[in-house]
């Protein structure tokens, strides 16, 4: 067993102090009806096991009390130098949407420092390791003629020239032009990236856009619906929806569909350029999960990060096998007795 | 013989200055011959000759009767007063002949709205896949950056026996390139080497 699982294991047990809790912004308060104290049980964070809890309210409101309110998370990787951020957890059958409870949030995954080096850094990577430029110019000895020499070099009083596609010429050729498929292929290191992730995901959640809901069962497929939910609860124009599995409910992905600027995603397929441009950025709480493990232990692996080599042949491209023709040509010779 | 000539020149004179006269006059005109009173009181401004028929006068078949040859009407009509005529002109909605329409691209479709989608695989997903296993592009060069020499020896080495046969000019061309690249590189590794 390695020191990380080691640590791992003792650190899942001790659960994270009870901490300030910080008031959200006004906007997470949108379409909150119930006081905290007739509808939200808050439960001492020792006493939770597992992540989900229910607590039945005590008949104080009905809305609330039909699905379980979730009161705490149990943290991997817990830390001492800060406390746990917070955020509502909201459901998504109506249009304003219920309050389930609240969530801690990493510190280290939802609460680090805004480097935007860092995230400019992600972006340029996002945009340039796929790029391929395709210019190009043909040289001097690539053009049509200009082998022989126009005028005699002497005698004539005029400038010396061996060739009517030099680039001093007009239809000449151009020195130093663009050559052909270019590749800008680069790999930016991997904690670099996580760190590119984090400082997307906390930006998102200083800045109040990010949002995280129990499941994406919305009640109707009309994209209408959609939008004005995101209309309601002031989530922009632009949403970025990102669940933990890629096969999504079909209500959800019929409405993300006939809405320009609305989302659907994967966790694995999350990235730094997607939440830069979307406005908000919505989160099943599997995702959540799913995200954040995964971020923490990226920045935890005591793995030493490995170069990029690109090990790729002609032959990983064939489609076909390579035929064995030994046997043929075996069969072709001249036959010797 | 000369004064008979002054006596024309000045007569001509004579003639030219009251002719000059009278269109001034004319030009001036009387303001009431432009504009017209209207029954509330308002003056209109007309940019036309209106047929106007004298009040006073008699209703004779001449005053009365309207010409059968005047045709009613504006009679500038067709005409549009050019206030500005030197300097960069408005283009007052004209079209731009020599340019396309406009047409804002869509910076929401699919190929821009899931932009970098699954570029932090290798991170988020199971650790079985690498972004650079997505790439797309030509064979040669995806995930390898290199200077064209080294583009053109790995093209050779993936494409080299179908452009032989196939397109054996593209063959010689990149055959041919390689070896002046090469050439061009000893030429300055030698010159490092001399130090």
């Amino acid at each position: 067993m390695s020191l990380s699982t080691i640590l791992r294991n003792v650190c899942c047990k001790i659960t994270m102090q009870p901490q300030i809790i910080i008031r959200p912004k006004c906007r997470m308060f949108q379409g909150f009806q119930a006081p905290i104290s007739s509808s939200l049980k808050f439960h001492h964070r020792h006493e939770s096991s597992n992540s989900f809890e229910a607590s039945s309210s005590e008949g104080g409101n009905s809305e609330t009390s039909q699905k379980p309110v979730m009161t705490s998370r149990t943290l991997h990787f817990p830390v001492k130098h800060t406390y746990p951020r917070l955020a509502w957890l909201e459901s998504m059958d109506s249009l304003e949407g219920k309050k389930l409870g609240m969530l801690d949030l990493h510190p280290d995954v939802f609460a680090v420092y805004p480097r935007i080096d860092v995230l400019h850094q992600n972006i340029h990577w996002q945009k340039m390791y796929r790029h391929i430029d395709y210019n190009f110019e043909k040289s001097r000895a690539e053009l049509r003629g200009g082998g022989r020499k126009p005028w005699p070099q002497k005698g004539l009083g005029k400038a010396r020239h061996g060739s009517i596609r030099s680039p001093l010429w007009i239809r000449g050729a151009k020195a130093h032009g663009p050559r052909g498929p270019k590749s800008y292929f680069h790999m930016l290191p991997r904690s670099v990236r996580g760190l590119g992730l984090r400082t997307a995901l906390s930006c998102k959640y200083a800045q109040n856009d990010l949002v995280v809901v129990d499941s994406f069962d919305i009640p109707s497929a009309d994209p209408e619906f959609l939008a004005e939910m995101a209309d309601v609860r002031f989530w922009g124009y632009s949403v970025l929806f990102v669940d933990d599995t890629d096969v999504m409910p079909d209500n959800i992905a019929v409405s993300v569909h006939g809405n320009e600027g609305f989302s659907l995603m994967p966790s694995y397929g999350l990235n730094v350029y997607s939440m830069l441009k979307h406005e908000t950025l919505v989160l099943t709480v599997a995702a959540l999960e799913k995200i954040e493990r995964k971020l923490l232990e990226e920045m935890h692996s005591t793995e030493k990060e490995q170069k990029f080599v690109n090990t790729l042949r002609p032959e990983d491209f064939h489609t076909r096998p390579k035929k064995d023709e030994r046997m043929y040509r075996k069969w072709s010779q001249p036959l010797y007795f | 013989m000369f004064k008979s000539w002054l006596l024309r020149v000045a007569t001509s004179e004579f003639h030219a200055s009251s002719v000059i006269a009278n269109n001034v006059i004319k030009c001036m005109g009387s303001p009431a011959s432009y504009s017209s009173k209207a029954q509330d009181g308002k003056v209109d401004l007309v940019t036309y000759k209106k047929d106007v028929r004298p009040e006073g006068a008699e209703k004779t078949f001449d005053a009365y009767t309207q010409s059968p040859f005047k045709v009613p009407g504006p009679r500038r009509y067709g005409y549009t007063m050019k206030y500005k005529t030197d300097g960069l002109l408005p283009r007052d909605g004209k079209p731009v002949r020599s340019l396309p329409p406009y047409r804002p691209p869509n910076r929401w479709d699919a190929k821009h709205a899931l932009f970098g989608q699954n570029d932090y695989i290798d991170i988020l997903g199971d650790g079985d896949v690498h972004p650079a296993d997505l790439l797309t592009g030509p064979r040669w060069l995806i995930a390898f950056k290199g200077n064209e020499r080294d583009r053109l020896i790995r093209k050779m080495e993936w494409e080299g026996p179908r452009l032989r046969l196939m397109y054996p000019s593209e063959y010689n061309r990149m055959q041919k390139r390689i070896r002046y690249l090469t050439k061009l590189y000893n030429h300055k590794r030698k010159a490092r080497w001399a130090d």
